[in-house]
Order: C-alpha cells, then structure tokens, then sequence
C-alpha cells in the first residue's frame, strides 16, 4: 500500500513538471524591426506637427527611437510643395499654414536610411468647433466628456487629443534645512505652487455615423479617479478636436485594438495596421501612421476644487514635533525641518510632496493659466 | 468423422448423378391447344415416367408447348407454364406429380434439378433462420447449403433480393456496419444501423462471405431462388488477441460508396497509447489522415481545415457539445460503454446535418443480454468501473459506467501550498438501455452526464458540464422497410466563479439547451435502389452569458444577457442506387430550415458600414415565438464508386452543407470558456462544399489496404473576429465577428495493415486551410484581403500506429506523429504613438510555431486466458513522449522591464511514464 501511494505521488509530481516554459525567441522577433512611424497630422489654419519615429524590436528598452534628418514635404496635385522643419526629436514642424481646400496634398518623406515614403493623396476636412466640454462627478470620480456637431452633417468621424494641467500645492513652507548637524535657513525656499502637464495616451476616437444627425454626445474623454492629485487644487484641460475621413478613422480604431497589451495565448488576435503611407520602393514595407489633413479646433476647460465636493486625494503630511535636543535624532535621520513654532520646537515631514512640488511638477506657471 | 461423413455423401451424389443421367430421357413434342391428357401421354411414351394428376384440375387445360430433346423438367416448365399448375419429379419411383396451388415435395436429392449449379457433397436443408440455438457451431455452416426464396425446379436465370438481419450470436446485439459479399459476381452490401442488409444477387448457387469488426469471419453456401431473409449471427473472436487494430471492414473500404469515412472499433482504439494510458476515442482519431488538433491540450479536433465547431459529435443522436474533459487532457467518452466511432469526413450521409465539416458518431455499446458482466481499469489518476447485464435475459440489457479522477486527494498531500490549493476533478457517468420488446420493435435509451471543475491556485473556480439523453425506437415495419425514431436532449453549460476578491466576488455562467427529434426509415426500393428518408428538427435555447455579483460585499453589476432561441428543422432523401454491379451511387438530398425565435432584441446596423459600435441603427424587439427570420437552402450529398477491380476502386463526392450554430473563440486553444452563438439576422448561417475524389486499393485479399484521397473545400461566411474581439458578455457580439471566406484543400493517403502479428497504419495528410477577408464594407481588412491561414493550417502531418504481437499475452505498440507548427501572429517590435507604447504585429498567423514530434509506445500484458477463470486482467505500461521533446504548445510574450519577452509553454514537454491495470469479470 504504502509503495502504491509512493508511486502515485511520483506520477503526480510528473504531472506537475510535465509542462515547462523555456524563453521563446524566433528570429523574427531578435532581428530589429526598424519601420516608419508617423504620427500626427497636417493642420490648416494653425501650426502643424508631425513626428517620425521608428519600430523597435520587442526587447528593446527604449521604445522611442526619432527619425532624425528626414525631408519631409507636403505636394499638391498642383504642385505645391511645401517643407517641414524637424529637430532632432524626430518632429518635424510646419507653421500656420493656409492650404487650398479645393486641392489635394499628399506627405513626402525622404529618409536618409530607408528610402522614399509617400502617402495618398488626401482632402483637406475641415473641423467643426466642439460645443462644449462638460462633466460629472459621481462616487469614483469626474469623468469628462466633449460635445459637438456638425451643422451640415458631413463630418462624422472625430479623433481627440488633449492636454492636461493641474496645479499642484505643498501645503509647508519650508523654512528650514538641516545641513552637517546644524538647522539653518532653507534658501531659496522651495516652490509650493506649480503645474503638471500630460498629454493623452489613449486614441481616442468618435463616430456619428448611424444617427441621423451628425452630432457627437458626452464623448468620454478622460475619467478622474476620486483620489487623484489631478483636482488637488485647479484642473484644466485642452481639447483638440481633428475631424477624419473614414478609412482614418478605421484606421485609428484598429490602432485602438491593438493596444499596448502583448499577446499571450487567451489574448485576443491582434488588428492588421495598413495606413495611406507607403515605402517608394517596397510597396509591402510596413509604414504606421495615418496621414490626414485638417482644420483643428481647440477649447479649454477649468476645474476648480470648490465645484467637486468631497475630494478624495490627501496628501500624506505627517508632521512631527521635534524639540530642539532630539533634532540630531530625527532630522539626522532624514527627517525634513519645515517651521519652528514659538517654544523653540521644530516640525518637520518625510513627504518632499509636502514642502516642495518641483519634484513632480514644473513652478513655472504656463502662459495660458489663469 | 467429418471428413468421412463428407466423403460419403459425396459419394453418394455421384452415384446418383450418375444414375440419373441414364434414367433420363429428353422429350420430343409439338402440342398445339392439346388436351391436358394429351401431354400426359407424350410423357409416359417417351420417358415411361407415370403422371399422377387431378382430372378435374386439368380436363379443361389447353396446352401449347414445342420442345425437342428436352428434359423432362424443361418441358414440363414449358408447358405448364401459365397454368397455374406446380409439378414434382420423383426420379426413383419415375413418377411425376401434377398438383395446383401446392406443390409437392419428393425429397429428392437436389442435384437432379440443377446439376451445373450443385456441388457435390452437399447437404441439402430449407433453412431460413439457423440462428436460434445453433449459432455457435460455427463450422456447421461450411458444409450446410441454405436455400433461399421459394423453391423452384429450374433456377430461372435474374436478380433476387437476399436481405437479413446480423447479430452477435452471444449476445443478440445487432451488429452494424458488417459486410456481407460474394465474390462471383463481386457484389457487397453492409449492414445499415438496425443490422440489416440487402444484396441483390444473381439467383442461384453462392459463397457469402460475412464480415465484421471483432467478429470471427463465416461463409454460407447459399442456393438463392428468389428474394428471401437470410438472419446470420456471427461470434465474436474468441481470442481477443487475435482482433485486428483497425478493423474498418476490409472490403468496405474499396466497395462502400462512401468515401472519407473512418471507422474505428473500440478494440482497435485501446490499442493505440495515450497519455497516462487512458483509452481516448478523440486522441485515436486525431492520427487518422485529414484530422487534426491545435495543440496537445486542446478541446476538439479539425476535420479537413474545418474549425472544432464545424464537427457535429454524436453521441446515440445526441450532440456533445464539449468532448473533453480537463481542458482537453482526457476526452469525455468513456471508452467501455462504446462500440466503436465513425468519422465522416467527406461523404456526410443525407440525415445528418448542421455543421460544416464532419460527423463524428459515437455508437454506445449495449449490454450484454445473457449474463451480468464487469470491467474495471485503474490508471494513475483515473479509474473507471463497468457493469452490464440482462435486466429481462434476451431481451433487456443496461450498460452502467463511470469515470472519475481521485487527483484531488494526491493533491492534499503535496508540501507545496500551490499545489494544495489547486484541485483538478471530473467523472462522467454512462447508461444504456436497450429492449426487445418483439422482433420488430426495439427501444434504445442512454443517459450520459459528464463534470469537470478546476479550482487554479486562486479562489477561481471553473466548472463545466456535459448532460445528454436519448431515447429511440426502431421498428421493422416490413422486410422492406424500417424506421427510427428518436428524441433526445443535449445540454452544455459552464461556470467560472471568482471569490478572490468579496468586493469583485462574481459568478458568471452560459448554457446551451437543445431538443431533438427525428424519424428516420430505409426503404429498400427493390434491387437497385434503396431510399433512407426523414426529417428531423432541433430546438436551441441558449443563456449567452450571466454575470452576476456573488455574495452580499460584490459590488459586481448584474448583467444578463438576453437569451436565444431557434428552430432547425430538415428534411432528407438519399437513395442509393447500384447502377451496373460496378457502379453505384448515393444520391442524397437535404433540405434544412432554420428560424431565429423571439423573444429577443436584435440591433440593426447601416448597410454598408462594418458592424461596429458606431454603425449601430436601432434595436428591435420581437415577441415570444416570433419568427425573426429564417434561412434555408438544399443541401446536395452525392457520391459515386465505380469498381475498376474487386480490390479496386474510384470514388468521388460532393457535399454541401450548412451551419446555423458557430462557437466563438478568438484564442488559438479552445478554452472552456468559449460561447456559441445562433445565426441571426446579423451572422449568417455557413455555408460549405467539398469535393473529393479517391483511389482505394486493397492488396493479399484485404489484409493492406491503401486508399488516396484528395478534396477541395470552399466556406462561405467562416467566422473569424476583428483583432481584439471581446466574446464572453458582449451585447452586441455580431460587431466583433467578420465573415471570412475559407478554403481548404489537401490529399489524404494511408497504409493500413489489419492483421497479423504486424499490425497498424501510416497516413500522411498534406492539408491546407486559408482564409480571405477582402469586404473593405463587412470590417477591417485581414492580411490587406490577402489569403491567410487558418489557426489550424499544418500542411505535413505523418503518423504511423503500430502494433507488434509478440505472443498471445503481450504486444507493444507504437505511436509516432509528426506535424508542421501551427501558425501564429507573433509580435515583431514596438513603437511610440499617440502617447503610449504600442506593439506591432506581424501578419495574422503569418509565423509557425516549431513543428510537432512526439512518439509514444506502451506494452500490454494480458494474464492468462482460460476460459473459465473468473477474471481477466491486464497492465498497459507505456511511455508518453519518449524523446521527451518539448513540442511547443503555445507562445506568450510579456512585458519585463520595459522589453518584450518571449516564452513557450510546452505542456507534456517531458518523458511521461504511465500504469493502467484493467480487469474484466
């Protein structure tokens, strides 16, 4: 009996070493894969940008490598071409620009290591203004949302960035600093006021193409979660609003599946990306990016902490009175001074958030901020 | 003795042949509206026969009759033919006997009558059923001639019908799909589902030949008069040592018109090894040509480049709607209540409908009818038990088995808290019925219930479970007709249950009902044609989905969809027509209806548009019993073989079919998880068609059997998925699938040797399945609309079986399979975009995972086979994997440190020893 069991649990212990992962790496995914990437999209009526970058391979630390020294131009089937500037971080600019909207434009781009890449031709779309910017709050946050419509109905297809900023406070002043066993004088005193800026991450893209009427509708654009430091003090946010043709805008949602998550086995297949851009040379060269040509509208939208109650973001200050014979104790320890109160006593915080928001955020107010 | 007693008899027939010959003289005559009388006088002069007849039946006979040197039994046929008169000829007592209406019997010796046909030494009896009480003398049959059809003088030269029923002789059971030939003229027929067979032979003197899977082979000398019954009970091999691996019946395989069609015997099935040695009906399919699998862990199989739900699996009319048991590891037909499967892959006879690619048919096994009988096998991680006997002796049986694992307690006592946690279980549970309540009238019942739970390291519990039931009734209504009728229910349902969390506790559920009936009959035409006809209907309700919070802290939103339902009905005619004696053919004709039922909301979408969030128009509710809208269409099932030789053969088919029921899986590995979906106004039924075309050849007298086949597939509305579909609770599935166009095509060849110490067979299968998507309006574009290859695209597969008898006690045998990688999308880099990092893909299933290898043996050792001895055992020892290949089973790529890595799992990536002992009482 007792070698039955033995036996048993022998086979079981096989049934458990039976399955085994060993590193997976097929040529395909060492050899580094090195396509053209476009992103952003020709603007009327204001600056426009776009940026080259490349694919990299799967084991690559770095995922944005820029495509530098490129000439990049825009045609006219009429034969106007026009130039862009770039930097060396693969961004390549072009000033306010007024385009024909009777003509079609097609993106040009010589690259000084892969050749010639040219798009389709594209039509100008014009943009029509967002409505409004609006939002809720419930239990888990304020969840933002854009509205618009196109009087003449011809639209359709919407594609959003925005730009987020919110003003971030430390709440102590800190006066103080222990520097070789001896409190002094913090000079300067570190910022308390500054402001963070993001950009969105998300493809976030809209279609009124079964209603009736062209009329987008709390269009989601970016959810606050309740505990946030986005709305600690002042929130604001920029919308663009870019209108798109439909091969763009399917273009953009196959983009939208495929999205950072890697594939393991129950994952879900993953989307074929074929944009408007080709490789002169090889038309089956793989190139990511979707030129299109627009007019962009912009508005801008303030939070501020008073119009959402009940705010769930605090920030961890734990204050600790520190007399003066224990400051080697503590503030020797890492403990930061921030003020001293009439008996002599001093307080101070382990947070730097408490004292100093140039850790996370800019103090340089931005031009725009009210 | 025997032979002496041959000997004699045999000398007696010459002797009176001879004797025969000199007492006989031929007959000279011209009557023209002669009297009776006057024929009687011609007779006697001539021949000095005596004629007793009635004057009062023959005053008034007018006889017109011409014959010159004549036999006696000629020119009477000639002459009293049309008069409603019989005669018998008593050569000893030289007297002839004119009778009307009945005729009598001199009980003569035969030769007299037929002395070109008769062979001497035969024994001469009016048999029609031997079958009662006589059966196991097997080697009575040899020497005895068995008359058929109603007796005559002359045998006058035409076709007549020779029908039967074949059953096993020990047990009763009818026996299916048994061949009954003769070789002069080549001619065959098997037994269709109730065991009957019909020939339509020339009339006169043959050697029959009858075959079967198990079965010891038997020749009857028959003498056939005219179209007549002939029952047969054949007896099973006694040494089961000696059955064959595969046994698709030797001759079938050249002479049946269908073509694509693999039979396998429960017998042959044992012998092939499996992974921990337990007999796996699926995995022994899986080495027949054209039948493949994604993985070595997945559920189900491919037919041809068909996808898994594209396979009707029947179980005794029932349809199993998850074959497997622990994610695929073990199949869940427990091998000892089954006789045996058969897997359509080409030719799919007319009654069966409603999937693409193939039917899998899993014959239950019935109990045996004399005495009470048990099986039990113990593996290392599952055991299994079987009882059967009389309930009523001949005429009710029931067949109980079941299966479970007893992982879970070997789990407990591992020092590995991991371990502890996970438990893994299933058992499924068989019963069979049958009744005889007369020899026209049968009921067939089965019950099968089949229950998987996996609990992973987590709280998370998955469970699924497999409910069937059947119940028939055959009925002979004439020797010309017969029918069944059937109705049967089928339920698939599972379960995931997350408790991890209280807050996000939740419960999430699908099932799948379906109701069944059909009435089927074969209606033997005459002796050409032979008709099976019926119609048929299923009843669908599916729950889609439920996720419902668990427990009072979830915080989970209910949500339920809403459930489906749907009406399949069909009609079929299939006619089987023999052409010349080489040529037949099956003409078969099927014509299903499919109605999507209220109550349900059905969204519409802008034409034009691909379906998708942004396309949807409206949502319409309908009512109860609603029809919402109905699809239909024929369905063409034709085939035709031609005999070149006897052992050779060319066949060609084609098939076309639909599918009103798709599952839904966008992983590569069929997951348990994975729901079907009902065609509706939105996701159009699939619609297939195949042709193929076969050379089979048979070498030493059907011993090697070799076939050829090559087919060309085309699909219409395949389903596949938009990347990143989401299918378990989605609302508004119909925007995640796309209807793809397939086709596949591939050339099938195989080797098999049934019998002999050496046993087994190689097939090589070269396969393709590509699928386009070219609508730029239906959805995104796959591949730039180019065509692509489907997830389970292994164009080289090779697998030979063998099977080596050392001694009557002990045999090994050998597994070996090799196959291409399957295909898979692989990641091939990443980029920046829109402020995130982003992968990039290659093309859909654009790479290959490394080929396939694996090679299996095991040993089956038998204790000794007396008779009498109260149990049998046996061991099957083997190993799974001898080279211990890691053969990848699936590849994953996750995201470490900001780089992208890729890994490959393979499941049985070891040498994998197992131990099974069986014992049978």
């Amino acid at each position: 009996m007792k070698k039955w069991r033995y036996a048993l649990l022998l086979m079981l212990l096989a049934f458990g070493v039976w399955s085994c992962v060993d590193p997976y790496e097929p040529n395909i995914i060492t050899e580094a894969r090195n396509y053209l990437v476009v992103e952003g999209s020709l603007s009327s009526g204001s600056p426009s940008l776009l940026r080259l970058s490349r694919t990299v391979g799967l084991a690559d630390a770095n995922a944005f490598v820029p495509e530098r020294f490129a000439q990049v131009s825009i045609e006219s089937e009429g034969g106007q071409v026009v130039y862009l500037t770039g930097d060396t971080n693969g961004s390549y600019t072009l000033p306010e620009l007024d385009l024909n909207p009777q003509h079609r434009y097609r993106l040009r781009i010589q690259t000084i290591t892969t050749g010639e890449y040219l798009s389709d031709y594209v039509t100008l779309i014009p943009t029509p203004p967002i409505d409004s910017i609006t939002w809720i709050q419930n239990e888990l946050g304020v969840q933002l949302f854009v509205n618009t419509h196109d009087p003449l109905d011809n639209t359709r297809y919407y594609y959003w960035e925005y730009e987020e900023t919110w003003e971030v406070r430390a709440p102590y002043r800190a006066e103080f600093e222990y520097v070789e066993g001896i409190i002094v004088n913090r000079e300067p005193i570190p910022p308390q006021k500054c402001w963070k800026q993001e950009n969105s991450s998300e493809v976030i893209i809209g279609s009124s193409a079964r209603l009736q009427r062209d009329v987008i509708q709390r269009q989601p654009l970016v959810f606050i979660p309740r505990t946030s430091w986005k709305l600690d003090q002042r929130y604001s946010i920029l919308v663009k609003q870019h209108a798109l043709s439909r091969e763009a805008f399917e273009y953009f949602q196959q983009l939208k599946k495929n999205t950072e998550e890697t594939g393991s086995f129950f994952d879900p297949l993953p989307v074929e990306l074929r944009g408007n851009i080709y490789a002169v040379s090889n038309a089956e060269e793989p190139v990511i990016g979707f030129f299109s040509m627009g007019t962009v509208q912009e508005q801008r939208l303030y939070i501020g902490i008073a119009e959402i109650p009940r705010w769930g973001f605090r920030r961890a200050c734990n204050i600790t009175m520190v007399t003066p014979d224990s400051a080697y104790f503590y503030f020797g320890g890492g403990l930061q001074p921030l003020y001293r109160d009439d008996e002599g006593n001093f307080y101070g915080t382990n947070n730097t958030d408490c004292y100093d928001c140039s850790a996370k955020a800019d103090p340089v107010k931005p031009d725009f901020w009210e | 003795m025997k032979i002496v007693l041959l000997l004699c008899f045999a000398w007696l027939a010459l002797v009176s042949v001879y004797a025969q010959e000199r007492q006989t003289r031929l007959l000279t005559a011209n009557l023209k509206d002669a009297p009776f009388v006057q024929l009687v006088q011609e007779v006697e002069k001539q021949t000095g026969f005596y004629v007793y007849y009635a004057p009062a039946q023959t005053d008034s006979l007018l006889i017109t009759a011409r014959f010159t040197n004549s036999t006696l039994e000629a020119a009477l046929e000639r002459a009293l033919i049309n008069q409603g008169l019989e005669f018998a000829i008593d050569t000893v007592a030289r007297t002839v006997y004119v009778t009307q209406g009945q005729k009598l019997y001199p009980h003569l010796p035969e030769g007299y009558f037929a002395p070109k046909r008769q062979q001497p030494g035969a024994q001469q009896q009016i048999v029609i059923d031997h079958f009662e009480g006589k059966a196991n003398k097997s080697w009575i049959k040899k020497d005895k001639l068995y008359e058929i059809g109603r007796k005559t003088h002359t045998i006058t030269p035409g076709m007549a019908r020779l029908s039967g029923q074949i059953r096993n002789a020990h047990s009763g059971d009818l026996i299916i799909g048994a061949t009954v030939q003769i070789d002069e003229p080549f001619t065959g027929a098997a037994t269709d589902a109730l065991g009957n067979y019909t020939l339509v032979l020339p009339k006169g003197r043959h050697t029959l030949k009858v075959r079967s899977v198990g079965m010891q082979p038997e020749e009857y000398q028959i003498i056939l008069y005219s179209d007549g019954q002939l029952d047969i009970g054949l007896i099973d091999q006694i040494d089961q040592l000696k059955a064959v691996v595969i046994q698709a019946n030797r001759e079938a395989n050249v002479v049946q018109t269908t073509m694509g069609t693999e039979k396998l015997d429960i017998r042959a099935i044992r012998k092939v090894p499996t992974v921990m040695g337990e007999t796996d009906v699926l995995r022994v399919m899986l080495t027949l040509p054209g039948v493949k699998t994604v993985g070595e862990a997945s559920t189900g199989f491919n037919v041809r480049g068909g996808s898994v739900d594209q396979n009707l699996i029947l179980f005794n009319e029932a349809t199993v709607y998850n074959p497997s048991h622990l994610f695929g590891f073990f199949s869940a037909i427990n091998s000892d209540v089954i006789e045996g499967v058969e897997l359509y892959k080409s030719s799919i006879p007319a009654q069966y409908g409603g999937r693409l690619s193939s039917v899998l048919k899993i014959s239950p096994r019935w109990g045996n009818k004399k005495k009470v009988e048990g099986k039990a096998g113990i593996g290392l991680l599952t055991s299994r038990f079987t009882i059967e006997g009389p309930i009523f002796k001949d005429r009710t049986s029931f067949i109980l088995g079941g299966r479970a694992t007893y992982s879970n307690w070997v789990l407990r006592l591992l020092d590995n808290a991991e371990f502890r946690n996970s438990s893994g279980s299933f058992h499924d549970l068989n019963l069979n019925l049958t009744h005889e309540i007369d020899n026209k009238n049968s009921l067939y019942f089965t019950a099968y219930y089949s229950q998987d739970q996996f609990k992973l390291r987590s709280d998370t519990v998955w469970g699924y479970n497999n409910k069937n039931a059947t119940l028939s009734w055959k009925r002979i209504f004439s020797n010309k007709l017969e029918g069944e009728f059937s109705g049967s229910f089928s339920r698939y349902n599972y379960g995931v249950n997350s408790e991890s969390d209280p807050m996000r506790a939740f419960g999430l559920s699908f099932d799948i009902n379906q109701i069944n009936g059909k009435a089927g009959f074969i209606y033997s035409l005459n002796a050409s044609h032979t008709l099976q006809f019926g119609l048929s209907a299923i009843h669908y309700k599916l729950k889609p989905g439920s996720f419902l919070p668990l427990g009072e802290q979830s915080e989970i939103v209910p949500d339920v969809l809403e459930p489906e339902q749907a009406l399949e009905h069909a009609l079929y005619l299939e006619d089987e027509f023999d052409v010349t004696s080489k040529l037949t053919l099956t003409l078969g004709l099927r014509y299903s209806f499919y109605h999507y039922l209220g109550p349900k909301s059905v969204i519409s979408y802008a034409s034009g548009l691909p379906k998708s969030e942004n396309s949807m128009l409206d949502t319409v509710a309908y009512g109860a019993g609603t029809f919402i809208n109905t699809y239909h269409g024929p369905e063409y099932r034709l085939s035709a073989r031609y005999l070149l030789s006897p052992t050779l053969s060319i066949k060609a088919s084609v098939n076309t079919l639909r599918q009103y029921i798709h599952m839904l899986s966008n992983t590569t590995a069929v997951s348990p998880t994975d729901t079907w979906k009902l065609s509706d106004p939105n996701i159009r039924p699939q619609f297939g068609q195949q042709v193929s075309l076969g050379l089979y050849k048979n070498f030493r007298t059907g011993i090697i059997e070799t076939s050829l086949e090559g087919y060309y597939k085309k699909i219409n509305d395949y389903l596949d998925y938009k990347g990143g579909a989401e299918l378990i609770m989605n609302h508004a599935i119909e925007a995640e699938v796309i209807n793809t166009e397939g086709k596949a095509y591939g050339a099938e060849f195989m080797v098999k040797k049934s019998s002999g110490k050496l046993n087994g067979w190689l097939s090589y299968t070269y396969s393709r399945t590509l699928l386009r998507m070219d609508d730029p309006n239906a959805g995104e574009l796959i591949n730039r609309g180019n065509w692509y290859p489907a997830n389970h695209d292994k164009p080289h597969d090779v697998t030979l079986i063998g099977n080596y008898r050392f001694s009557h006690r002990f045999s090994v045998s050998l597994n070996c399979t090799y196959s291409t990688g399957r295909p898979i999308t692989l990641p091939i880099g990443k980029y920046w975009f829109a402020g995130s990092e982003r992968v990039l893909y290659a093309d859909r299933n654009s790479y290959r995972i490394p080929d396939y290898f694996r090679t299996d043996i095991a040993m089956n050792i038998d204790g000794n086979h007396n008779l009498r001895q109260l149990t049998h055992n046996s061991w099957t020892i083997g190993v799974y994997n001898l080279t211990g290949r890691r053969n990848v089973y699936s590849t994953y790529f996750v995201s470490e440190g900001g780089a992208i890595k890729g890994y490959r799992l393979s499941i049985f990536g070891t040498v994998i020893p197992f131990i099974n002992f069986n014992i049978r009482f």
